[in-house]
């Protein structure tokens, strides 16, 4: 037991107290709102420990801020003694303010009752950014799904109006594999009025997605493989950012008059190009409006399958990075010509990335791009990054032309690795799948675009 | 990380010392501190600002480093010499930094200072965190044995 070794610390500790004298313990007289600004620096585990050290530091670390869970993640803790780990925490903790609550958890049946528990605590604790990850991809027959508790907010608005202020701290919601009705998604909405972002990644449950009032604090939405969705409206005239991962549907955010970010892009598995055919439709029609305006844009190429007039893509007179997934070989040819006409019509596009499968394959065939000439070559594109190499016809013609149409070009930044995009971030495989031949034909291909390069672009090729 | 030569025109802002010490600074170095620009809206003219909180020895320092985050491009590389000489600094400068920053209120240099702590607590046992920092533990092994308990789960 834990008591009877300590049993022998008390003399050793005296000791070593005389050795030290002379060294002032200077850490313990920082002021408190000093010394949890450090605890916050520390992960809730290690900040926790510091309950230890002495009387000074037994309770500071219960008034942090920040009550992330991550770091239970690699204890492997069962169960009940992962629940039993939060309670006691939220027990012992003390600040005034939470600010940021997170907890990742696969949602197993017996652990839910208590996910509601904890999100009413953060609630209650006026948190701003709230964020439960329950690490699960389930499908609708799936006994752990989730349905993020509406009671929390309806409770509050029956009671007091002052517990409804509660509400009115909370800026960031993020809810990963937590599922969620359509009124409450309404319900977050009106409650939460000054909630800035709001993230929603695998959320079943969620079909015709509304909000019945306009909500003016709301910046940044976005939905990823929400895969019940089939209507979304959102009144929020501020939005300055919108990403959608997921299947064409319709998508209302007009009156979104500032938008300067906008992704969409399919899911990898479901699409074909037969599935396709009311694509250019899905982007054009909801999202036209937006074009001339944006500053960041990521899309998937398939989305555009059966384009004829590129040039309808000309109009991004603001864009300043582009992103392209070329998700499926076959789209290969129509995400080069996208690039290239949104290009063309960018005058202050700095950032290009290009995404796409990390093979080639023999049934395709990579028609000749045949791009037109700029002229004048484009004057603000530095960079380029491009994902999962392996020299394919395509790619290498769309390199050349870069680099002869571009004045500016700096940086052609390679990496043969597969790539996907998941949720927001870009997930670079650590992996080189290729047989012997294809990595020699891969390093032939960038030793060719060396030669044809401009002396002031540099060529990275990330192939270790 | 001396700071460079700087023209005559700038407008120079005197700093007293707590020990009577004084420094001339160049105003957009000086004005990093929301302590110093609210004093220098209190007092009048060419008015000195007394700092009776900081010493000669600490006040170089944050001089320096408040030169330095006006003057040099790009700023990521300067906080990085920054950091590796506050966590080789012995310890008293390292804390006097910490309440400097906290006073004068220069935030950068405070999250700065916070960090290079933080980092030299990381992956510490608490005994080797008491040996670091000279912690005396005053907490009776009981009490010390009730906390345990209570966070095992934080020491496994």
């Amino acid at each position: 037991m834990a008591t009877t070794i300590l049993r022998d610390r008390p003399q050793f500790g005296t000791l070593k107290r005389c050795k030290k004298i002379r060294e002032r313990d200077r850490i313990s007289d920082l002021p408190d709102e000093i010394l949890i600004h450090i605890l916050t620096l520390l992960t809730l585990k290690e900040a926790t420990v510091t309950g230890i050290l002495s009387k000074r530091w037994r309770n500071l670390w219960t008034s942090c801020p920040n009550l992330d869970f991550e770091c239970l993640k690699p204890l492997k803790l069962g169960n009940r003694t992962y629940m039993r780990c939060v309670d006691n925490i939220l027990r012992q903790y003390s600040a005034k303010k939470l600010h940021r609550f997170r907890i990742a958890r696969p949602g197993e049946p017996g652990m839910l009752y208590y996910f509601d528990d904890w999100i009413s605590f953060a609630i209650k604790s006026g948190v701003s950014e709230l964020e439960l990850n329950l690490n699960a991809h389930p499908g609708p027959d799936d006994p752990r799904n989730y349905y993020f508790p509406a009671h929390v907010f309806r409770l509050s608005h029956s009671a007091s109006p002052n517990i409804g202020k509660q509400f009115e701290s909370l800026r960031d919601l993020c809810l990963r594999s937590v599922n969620l009705a359509d009124d409450v998604f309404d319900l977050i909405l009106s409650s939460c009025s000054s909630l800035e972002r709001f993230t929603l990644e695998y959320s079943l449950g969620l079909v015709n997605a509304k909000n019945t009032a306009p909500h003016l604090k709301l910046k940044s939405l976005e939905l990823y493989c929400c895969k019940d969705l089939e209507y979304l409206q959102v009144l929020a005239p501020n939005l300055m950012s919108f990403k959608y991962a997921g299947s064409q549907k319709t998508l209302c955010i007009k009156d979104a008059k500032q938008l300067a970010s906008l992704r969409l892009t399919n899911l990898r598995d479901r699409s074909t190009s037969a599935t396709l055919s009311g694509a250019k439709n899905f982007v054009f029609s909801q999202f036209s409006s937006h074009f001339p305006k944006l500053k960041s844009l990521v899309v998937s190429a398939h989305l555009f399958q059966g384009m004829t007039d590129f040039t309808e893509l000309c109009v991004f007179s603001s864009l300043k990075q582009l992103a392209v997934d070329i998700a499926h070989v076959w789209s290969t040819y129509v995400g080069y010509k996208v690039a290239a006409s949104v290009i063309r019509g960018a005058p202050l596009l700095e950032l290009l990335e290009i995404v796409v499968p990390p093979f080639i394959v023999d049934w395709l065939e990579y028609p000749a791009l045949k791009l037109p000439s700029m002229s004048p070559p484009h004057q603000t594109l530095k960079e380029v990054k491009l994902f999962g190499f392996r020299g394919d016809d395509n790619t290498m013609e769309f390199l050349s032309y870069l680099s002869e149409n571009t004045a500016s070009l700096r940086k052609i930044d390679i990496t043969p690795h597969s790539t996907n995009r998941i949720g927001e971030d870009l997930e670079v495989g650590r992996a080189l799948y290729w047989k012997t031949d294809d990595a020699e034909h891969a390093k032939n291909c960038v030793s060719q675009l060396r030669q044809t390069l401009r002396v002031d672009t540099q060529l990275l090729f990330r192939n270790s | 990380m001396a700071s460079s030569s700087t023209s005559e025109q700038k407008k120079k802002i005197r700093l007293k010392s707590a020990d009577n010490e004084l420094f001339d600074v160049d105003e957009d170095a000086a004005l990093q501190s929301e302590t110093i620009k609210n004093l220098l809206q209190e007092i009048s003219g060419d008015q000195i600002v007394p700092l009776p909180n900081v010493t000669s020895k600490i006040l170089a320092k944050v001089i320096e480093y408040c030169s330095n985050m006006c003057e040099l491009d790009p700023i990521i590389s300067v906080n990085k010499q920054w950091e590796s000489f506050f966590k080789n600094c012995d310890q008293d400068t390292l804390f006097d930094t910490i309440l400097a920053a906290n006073y004068l209120s220069i935030k950068s240099l405070l999250d700065l200072t916070c960090k290079c702590v933080a980092d030299m607590m990381k992956g510490k046992t608490p005994e080797e965190i008491r040996e670091k920092f000279h912690i005396v533990n005053d907490l009776t092994s009981e009490e010390e044995a009730k906390i345990r308990a209570e966070i095992s789960w934080a020491f496994e």
